[in-house]
């Protein structure tokens, strides 16, 4: 019988191992790092960088080739001149086309196409979103301008009221097919009706530019003082000067200016990653709001933004000297409620598998050192020290 | 009897199915590093991990660039920017520098007679160093070579990316080197430099695309991270161009 249960536990062990629930009974010299993203941030809700990518032994640069531009290159149709918005006008043939610009990332600028071969009295007015570096395509974009170009067809579509849109992207490399990676582009009027070209693109890889064209014009006489920042009394009415003219540059008179961005993407400000910002854009071209109270733009603590409805601001904490004109205000809500108390015990039972295991970590370490000996009167001397 | 056989019931139910015991593990592992990604991140981690006492005493490990085939023979031209300034300073190719292990680099090829007024801006990051006699390390720089079918790619938009290793004599078939020297095309979805540690050691990748500097602004760090450049002694180039001759 003792045999039996033997012979037994012995094919137990051989079919199963040592291994229970993934963990084996004995050490077979395996560790487990914790999963990146516990490795990344120094706990939960906090972002930042956490132990796992904290530098080994010197603070490690930034990436130094990071490039915070993308250099656009228009192909076709040759010989169009292309400008951009500039405040409240437009800077006109900036670049005749084939030509290139390095447009700053992360921001969307409103571009002016004009001088379509073919195409006469066209003017369109796209929107170029340039996307900012990822690290997948950092090394790309360092090395090479993004291709862009406007086809017959798609002029075509555009003349008949349809919307294109052109997205360019760096397929991951699992879905490249050459053994050199390059970038490939979606055209909203090429893919099946509802099927979003930036999703489409976000899925095969990482997006580095979009254009949006449509045949709107911009600059009719309706919305042409709007933008220049003057007013207009009535249709046909007076235009008040403006306090701020309208900026314009013509390229072919030597006036080139760098295009102002009509909207910016959230990247973060340096040192605060972009999770963590507060509040909305500060206007086309700026950061976001800085979170530090009283700088960049934020109020100071303790102003009160809220108005009362009498019309007369809240009350401020901080009278600053003053008396307050304002001796009392009383508002009442009547409103039924029936709001729980917060939940005062709660508990998140987790479990890794397979669990952490790290090294032990060091505590003694044994150095011996072996040095030659020499008798009395053996002492070796380098060749170029010179023989006594 | 019963009471045993109960147990021992018991136990096997409680032991996980076999295919959910072995943690699973990868043979190859994960490998933060890729050249396709983030430039100047394997020459930095590089430095950190491998050649910390390179920080304080920078080694530069000469290479030299080499166009083939790209028109007629010493057409070529190459420029390293070095410095603050990031002065640049042309040379016929084949051209020698000595590099910065750790940093990355902005070249410029020009002057290919294949290639007719075009410029190229490719980027040299230098990984790892060769120990050759002190005096003689001009003698035995790491070759960097820039083929016409690279510079046809990268005018086409491509990215080009090459990393040159060092054989690992284990694994050497002890060839004569030869000029152009032994490729192998990787698909894009491996990792060049996982696929170079495991036949060698890599010491350069060259990245080549069809970027051209900015016109006005950011142009300074466009050319680099401001990393000098150690030029060859004109006594160095003499002797390898006797022993060139002697050779021959």
């Amino acid at each position: 019988m003792k045999y039996y249960f033997l012979a037994l536990g012995t094919l137990v062990m051989v079919c199963v191992g040592c291994h229970v629930d993934g963990q084996s009974f004995v050490d077979n010299g395996q560790y487990h790092a914790p999963p990146a993203h516990m490795m990344q941030r120094p706990g939960p809700m906090v972002d930042g960088p956490g132990p796992g990518v904290l530098p080994m032994q010197a603070p490690a640069a930034p990436a130094s080739f990071a490039t915070q531009q993308t250099q656009i290159r228009f192909l076709r149709p040759e010989t169009m001149k292309i400008g951009w918005k500039i405040g409240g006008g437009y800077a006109e043939n900036q670049i005749e086309v084939p030509g290139r610009y390095d447009f700053h990332q992360g921001a969307t600028y409103r571009l002016k196409l004009s001088s379509i071969k073919g195409r006469e009295g066209m003017v369109l007015y796209p929107t170029l979103q340039v996307y900012p570096a990822h690290g997948n395509t950092d090394a790309y974009l360092s090395h090479n301008s993004v291709p862009l170009e406007l086809t017959d067809e798609d002029l075509d579509q555009i003349e008949s009221n349809n919307f294109v849109t052109k997205v360019i992207y760096l397929p991951d490399a699992r879905h490249q097919e050459l053994a050199v990676a390059g970038v490939e582009m979606l055209v909203s009027t090429r893919l099946d009706p509802g099927v979003d070209p930036v999703s489409e693109a976000d899925q095969r890889g990482t997006i580095l530019a979009v254009l949006r064209v449509g045949n709107m014009d911009l600059e009719t006489p309706s919305t042409r003082p709007v933008n220049m920042g003057a007013v207009r009394l009535g249709p046909g009415g007076i235009s008040q000067v403006a306090y701020q003219e309208a900026a314009t540059a013509d390229g072919e008179k030597g006036q080139h200016v760098p295009p102002h961005p009509i909207a910016v993407m959230n990247g973060g400000l340096p040192g605060v990653p972009g999770p963590l910002l507060m509040g909305a854009s500060a206007g086309p071209g700026l950061p976001g709001v800085s979170p530090v109270s009283g700088a960049g733009g934020t109020p100071q603590w303790g102003m009160p933004w809220s108005s009362t409805p009498i019309g007369l601001q809240g009350p401020p904490h901080l009278p600053l000297g003053g008396p307050a004109g304002l001796q009392s205000f009383t508002m009442k809500n009547n409103t039924r409620m029936e709001i729980h108390r917060p939940v005062e015990h709660f508990r998140v039972n987790v479990k890794h598998s397979p669990g952490i295991r790290m090294p032990k970590p060091v505590s003694e370490v044994h150095y011996s050192e072996t040095h030659p000996s020499f008798a009395p009167g053996t002492l070796s001397r380098p060749a170029w020290f010179g023989q006594e | 009897m019963r009471r045993w056989l109960g147990a021992l019931a018991v136990l096997l139910a409680w032991l996980p199915p076999v295919a959910a015991q072995a943690p699973a593990s990868s043979p190859a592992g994960y490998q933060p590093l890729n050249p396709g990604r983030a430039p100047g991140q394997i020459g930095r981690w590089s430095l950190l991990a491998r050649h910390p006492e390179l920080i304080q005493a920078p080694y530069f490990q000469p290479v030299e660039i080499r166009l083939l085939r790209t028109g007629e023979a010493r057409s070529g031209r190459v420029t390293y920017y070095s410095g603050r300034e990031r002065r640049g300073r042309e040379q016929k190719a084949p051209a020698r520098a000595g590099l910065q292990v750790g940093e990355i680099y902005r070249l410029r090829i020009s002057g290919m007679s294949d290639f007719p007024g075009v410029s190229l801006y490719p980027t040299l990051e230098v990984i790892d160093r060769l120990h050759p006699p002190g005096q003689r390390r001009f003698e035995f720089p790491v070759p960097v070579e820039v083929t016409g079918e690279d510079v046809r790619l990268a005018l086409e938009g491509h990215l080009v990316t090459r990393v040159i290793y060092l054989e690992e004599p284990g694994l050497s078939a002890g060839l004569e080197q030869l000029t152009p020297m032994t490729v192998r095309d990787l698909p894009p979805r491996e990792n060049l430099l996982t696929a170079a540690d495991r036949i060698g050691r890599p010491m350069v990748i060259l990245r080549l695309g069809s970027r051209l500097p900015p016109t006005a602004r950011q142009a300074t760090a466009f050319f680099g991270t401001g990393a000098t450049v150690e030029f060859p002694p004109a006594a160095s180039r003499q002797q390898s161009r006797v022993r060139r001759r002697a050779r021959q």
